[in-house]
């Protein structure tokens, strides 16, 4: 199983797991609530383990596909307005706000979750300064401000740690093969290496169909990560294969001549016209380009990417 | 302020800020409980912020050492202990006061000790309620307490789970800036075959920093960390364009010469080993290293030049080893 599609099975597990323990624990308060007569927080409890039972089915149900986010903030959003009006009612809800930053950090990005959080507290702040009395009004704010803390805090972690750790991943996570960032650190390498070896270097571009780029972005990658499976079953051992920015791809080949790029072009035609998986697959466009000793990085990759975008 | 630290420094600086502006918080609350005559409460949060005041200092001082972590241990059982104690007499303040435990506790302490140190919790919580309370309240407090761990729980899993995998799709130590260990194995297939396609030699330099742990208990970790890409960009100034560094463990470093017989890599590391060995490397004093160098025999494997390699580092540490004996 490749890296990227582990990691997505791994997320949906615990998210399921997790969706099916909190309504669990909100049947549990639901019955209490129902014992205690505090009906309507009861059904609320109900709603909510059902909505997380239902989101877990359609987890379930979407298995490897990405699931929207929109149904995770939409329970979010419920549960905000939930303990800012239910607050005002009992004390049961209150405990429930102590879920809402660590929720809004983890399903927003930060600066979105900033703003939410920002508003949410201000709401809250006042409500609790309003409804409550002497006795409990600071611990509340207590316990909710370092909810708070500890959920930024955790954030900014994340999103730092995630940022330095994109910078050096050199790695494109769809197709699993290097991109564009290592093909200049590669190609520089290889440029001498061929100026010193006075040995040939064939870049091969491949230029996806025009029409996957009007794709939804979820068949879009499922087209692109298949695709690259099949460029690198049919690369030699020491050839390289890049994504460039523009989601057309480079394979570099050392120590080549045009009829080793020729061969690899039929071997990957032929491969691909074998396959019916997705359709267009043939409709790839192939084109090769010599490193020449006057060539720089830059103008290589430049004259490669318009030969593919004439060829499209 | 924070924008040129590593996670690793990172995060002890956020425990400092956050223990004092929690310090700060609590200061407010006692003056607020005093006000009320919650005078237990005034007491038990009287030991809470000279703890965090204390822990905060002990891990400022600490900050560019791993001994700093160990501190989260007794803070985060003092500040339960102190909650738990007072539950009985305080249901819902107390109440209230523990729920803040399950994110502080994933914040300052690894995901498995933060879970049981949860479990503990949500059990002593339960059976205190169940025993002044009854079975409902009991109940209750138990599993808001558990959704709260849950909740917490899945949201630093699920952040560390994402950490992993990006760094399994690392191709640089985020450290020295030299290639991984991962890009080593494909680098170095991907050389042999193309050495035995262009009847090519390949050969290996490994290069170990001795006394390395010394050197991060004698400097602090932060010392190293500044050194070790200085280091690596020195050596690579070293080399050819197309050879490559890779660390492979805290210590070790290896460079992969394609296209370079053996003689060429001796004299390559003689040089390099020399040039590294005589530069300063403040804040330490010298710098010794272990070096060794090994060419890829017809039909060896990747795996078996790189066995090779650090058998031959071995041997060479044990030789510098019984030379020094042997002139003490």
């Amino acid at each position: 199983m490749e890296k990227a599609q582990f990691h997505t099975l791994v997320v949906l597990q615990v998210k399921v797991l997790y969706c099916l323990f909190a309504a669990l624990g909100l049947s549990v308060i639901a019955v209490l609530d129902l014992i205690e007569s505090t009906n309507v927080y009861a059904a609320v409890a109900a709603g909510f383990s059902v909505l997380l039972l239902l989101y877990a089915v359609y987890l379930l149900m979407r298995g490897h596909k990405r699931a929207s986010p929109y149904p995770e903030w939409a329970l979010v959003f419920l549960l905000c307005l939930f303990t800012l009006f239910g607050m005002q009612q009992a004390d049961q809800a209150t405990h429930w706000i102590y879920f809402v930053p660590g929720y809004v950090y983890f399903l927003f990005p930060f600066h979105v979750a900033t703003y939410v959080a920002l508003v949410y507290s201000t709401a809250l702040f006042l409500l609790i300064v309003q409804e409550y009395d002497s006795y409990l009004r600071l611990q509340i704010l207590f316990t909710y401000a370092a909810c708070y803390l500890f959920a930024v805090m955790y954030a900014m972690l994340n999103e730092r740690n995630n940022r330095g750790l994109i910078e050096i991943i050199n790695t494109d996570p769809v197709t699993q093969v290097y991109n564009e960032y290592q093909l200049q650190l590669d190609l520089n390498k290889e440029m001498t290496r061929a100026d010193r070896q006075s040995s040939e270097l064939i870049l091969v571009g491949v230029a996806i169909p025009p029409r996957w780029h009007t794709l939804k972005a979820e068949d879009y990658e499922q087209r692109l990560s298949f695709f690259g499976k099949k460029l690198k079953r049919c690369l030699r051992k020491y050839d390289t294969c890049y994504r460039l920015n523009s989601d057309n791809f480079i394979i570099l080949m050392p120590h080549s001549s045009s009829d080793d790029a020729e061969r690899l072009q039929e071997d990957l035609l032929d491969d691909l016209a074998g396959s019916e998986r997705f359709e267009g697959l043939t409709q790839v466009k192939v084109v090769q380009d010599v490193y020449l000793p006057e060539d720089d990085i830059p103008s290589m990759i430049k004259r490669i990417q318009e030969v593919l975008s004439n060829v499209q | 302020m924070f924008s040129e630290l590593s996670q690793e420094q990172l995060l002890p600086r956020l425990q400092v800020l956050v223990y004092s502006l929690a310090a700060i918080a609590i200061s407010i609350l006692i003056y607020d409980q005093y006000r009320q005559g919650l005078y237990p409460l005034v007491l038990s949060n009287v030991i809470a912020i000279p703890a965090l005041f204390f822990s905060a200092i002990f891990i400022y001082i600490n900050r560019d050492r791993d001994a700093y972590a160990w501190i989260n241990y007794p803070l985060i059982c003092l500040l339960a202990a102190l909650g738990l104690y007072q539950l009985p007499d305080y249901p819902v303040l107390m109440t209230h006061y523990l729920y803040a435990l399950p994110l502080f506790s994933y914040f300052c302490l690894p995901i498995n000790h933060g879970t049981w140190f949860n479990v503990a919790v949500a059990l002593v919580l339960t059976v205190l309620v169940w025993v002044d309370e009854g079975t409902l309240n009991a109940i209750r407090s138990g599993t808001n307490y558990s959704l709260l761990v849950g909740s917490a729980w899945c949201y630093a899993y699920l952040t560390q789970l994402k950490g992993w995998s990006l760094l399994r799709l690392a191709l640089t130590d985020q450290i020295s800036g030299a290639y991984n260990r991962s890009h080593f194995h494909h680098v170095l297939e991907r050389e042999i075959a193309r050495g035995e396609s262009a009847r090519q030699n390949v050969s290996l330099i490994g290069l170990v920093l001795e006394e390395y742990s010394q050197l991060a208990d004698l400097h602090g970790n932060r010392s190293v960390l500044q050194f070790l890409p200085r280091f690596v960009t020195t050596t690579q100034q070293q080399v050819r364009a197309e050879d490559e560094m890779f660390r492979l463990s805290d210590d070790l470093f290896v460079l992969v010469l394609p296209n370079c017989a053996e003689e060429g890599a001796i004299v390559l590391m003689e040089r390099i080993k020399r040039k590294l060995e005589d530069q300063t490397w403040r804040p330490f004093a010298e710098l010794s290293l272990g070096a060794a160098a090994v060419t890829r025999q017809p039909n060896e494997t990747g795996e078996a030049l790189e066995r090779r390699l650090m058998g031959r580092l071995k041997k060479q540490k044990r030789t510098s080893l019984q030379l020094a004996a042997f002139s003490e």
